[in-house]
């Protein structure tokens, strides 16, 4: 028995979610997994699917050599998603985008964002599109503990709270490529 | 799992199926682009083949449930010197555009800029898709390092890190 791609829709993600246990809540047209280490926004767009979001862990600007180094390190060796960073300020409405020009002012953080992205023609089957969300949200959890090593001393979140780093390091294997050619 | 694919091919083409690298070679012919051989690497189960498209090496990589599409051009920087322009313009490459990654190769004394796109072919794809998804990951990659070369042009950082 094979299955037939059909168009992709919110109502076909949220329904896997559901089926998986996985809370979500569904924002404007978007399908939001949150939970207290990240959150992903799977969208559903004219030829593609996206799942974007962030780490909620907030860097000292200081680290920014760093920041540069692991991104790319993550990028380099793992498949999935797209590791980026920017410098935020931290704001009441939320946080914005900081002058790159000026430099980090002092409260300043950098915020991790991720983005992974699908090609969808002329549509999905369900089981195509249950493995691409899946793995992303598996990624995604391979990438918080990633960063989570590489920032131990990561104690707040990009929207002013407390940021825990679990003191148990279990990590289950995220899908790797080779690192030479 | 379709019995009667070989004597109705194109049942067979719409037919959602395993992606193997004879797959991909057959799809990549339909865009007059012929890969090289398919050769195993060391990594168990991961089938390799590559083409020289527009002066770039653009290998094809079949494993683990994913199909890589990958651009790679040497760029003549020394690793050791540790400028970190490439990795700053991969960097703002990825971050204004969803699709592909770019990153820099540093391990080996000469950096090498790497444009990549992944494709989960775990579930399979039908021609169609596996069509769709090669034709916009090997332009994708090729557009990648142009945006990266250029990029990397503007920055003046001759012998100072930023």
């Amino acid at each position: 028995m094979t299955e037939t791609p059909t168009p992709v829709t919110t109502e076909r993600i949220a329904a896997i979610l559901q089926d998986e246990g996985i809370p979500y809540e569904i924002i404007g047209g978007s399908v939001m997994v949150a939970y207290a280490e990240f959150g992903i926004y799977f969208g559903v767009y004219d030829q593609a699917i996206g799942a974007a979001g962030n780490w909620s862990g907030a860097v000292d600007p200081s680290l920014i050599t760093v920041a540069l180094g692991a991104t790319n390190e993550w990028n380099l060796t793992q498949i999935t998603p797209m590791l980026a960073f920017s410098v935020l300020t931290p704001g009441e409405e939320g946080p914005t985008p900081s002058n790159p020009a000026e430099g980090p002012k002092p409260g300043d953080v950098i915020s991790f964002a991720f983005r992974r992205t699908g090609i969808l023609g002329e549509g999905w089957t369900h089981n195509q599109l249950g493995a691409w969300l899946m793995t992303t949200i598996e990624q995604v959890i391979s990438l918080v503990r990633f960063l989570e090593r590489q920032f131990p001393e990561t104690t707040t979140t990009i929207t002013g709270g407390e940021y825990i780093i679990p003191a148990d390091d279990t990590t289950n294997t995220p899908a790797t490529e080779e690192a030479e050619r | 799992m379709s019995s009667t694919s070989e004597n109705n091919p194109a049942g067979n083409a719409a037919e959602v199926r395993e992606v193997t690298m004879e797959r991909v070679r057959d799809i990549m012919r339909t865009f007059d682009v012929e890969l090289g051989e398919p050769a195993t690497t060391a990594i168990p189960g991961a089938v390799v083949s590559g083409i020289n498209l527009n002066g770039f090496d653009v290998h094809f990589i079949v494993m683990g449930g994913y199909l890589l599409v990958r651009a790679d051009r040497p760029t003549g920087e020394k690793t050791e010197d540790g400028n970190p322009g490439l990795f700053l313009a991969c960097h703002a490459v990825n971050s204004s555009s969803p699709l592909p990654k770019s990153v820099v190769i540093d391990r080996t004394p000469e950096l090498i800029v790497r444009t990549e796109v992944e494709i989960l072919i775990g579930a399979g794809m039908n021609d169609a898709q596996l069509r769709a998804n090669l034709g916009a990951a090997v332009d994708g990659v090729l557009e990648a390092q142009d945006k990266v070369a250029q990029v990397r042009a503007t920055y003046d950082l001759p012998n100072e890190p930023a």
